[in-house]
């Protein structure tokens, strides 16, 4: 029987973080990849792959609540440039585990202050290992 | 002293500067007054161990009966697994001493509960015998 992954450990420099449920995502940071045809004539075509590693960024996003102790994390981790290191665990037994090195929160990350208010994270970082 | 190295039998890797890395030591240092809350029942529980070993050994000097002045981190361990008491509360209480500051990762990074995790129980163990050898059983040398 499968089991649906949403009770993954978020470990930001070491440190768990307590975030919203259901609020996870990340890219592994495979990159873009496309594809073109190249015409060889007679109406035959023949297929160009390309991989563009330019895009091969890595990026977790989260939202966690915002409290006190999260406020600091956020204004930590941002003016930590690009030093953070992001791990993804899964609960024991899956062995599950996401590693993203050279984290960076690129943009101004948003507060709300509002009873159920959030905090939202994203990071840019290495591909996933 | 103040602080001493713990080599690790088996390294784990840690975050730090943005980068992953395996740890090869500990960083240990003293209890402080705002830890007494994990230092005290822990040495609370050294000391009933000595008393409570050395009472079912037959033949020892009365001398013998208390903490001896030099005592390695795996004797302590052996002192303490022969003890009648909860060892896996001494070592959560361990646990959170060194989570509030009391250990470094190769004396950079705070020890904390996941990265304790990653350890392999034998070198935690290690860890908390050199705590004890090194910063409890002293203090009930000389009080230092």
């Amino acid at each position: 029987m499968a089991s649906q992954l949403n009770d993954i450990t978020i470990l930001v420099n070491n440190d768990p973080v307590a975030y919203t449920a259901d609020s996870l995502s990340w890219k592994d940071g495979f990159g873009e990849y496309s594809v073109r045809n190249a015409v060889v004539g007679g109406g035959q075509t023949e297929q160009v792959f390309s991989k563009d590693l330019s895009s091969k960024f890595g990026m977790v996003k989260f939202t966690m609540p915002s409290t006190v102790e999260n406020e600091k994390n956020k204004r930590a981790w941002k003016s930590n440039d690009n030093n953070n290191v992001v791990e993804l665990v899964g609960p024991s037994g899956t062995n599950f585990a996401k590693v993203f090195t050279l984290a960076a929160i690129l943009e101004d990350p948003e507060s709300s202050a509002a009873t159920d208010g959030n905090i939202e994270i994203e990071f840019n970082s290495n591909p996933a290992t | 002293m103040s602080d001493i190295i713990y080599e690790l039998k088996h390294p784990f890797d840690y975050a730090a500067k943005g980068e992953t890395q395996a740890a090869s030591f500990i960083t240990l240092f003293a209890p402080s007054f705002k830890q007494l809350d994990n230092a005290t029942p822990i040495k609370q529980a050294f000391t009933a161990a000595i008393s409570e070993v050395t009472e079912t050994l037959d033949g020892i000097d009365q001398e013998q009966s208390e903490a001896p002045e030099d005592i390695n981190g795996t004797q302590v361990m052996q002192l303490m697994y022969r003890w009648s008491g909860d060892m896996s509360k001494i070592l959560l209480y361990a646990q959170g001493l060194f989570k509030s500051g009391a250990a470094l990762v190769d004396g950079e990074e705070n020890l904390t509960i996941p990265l304790m995790e990653k350890m392999q129980l034998s070198d935690f163990e290690g860890l908390v015998g050199a705590y004890i050898a090194n910063f409890i059983a002293p203090s009930l040398m000389d009080g230092t």
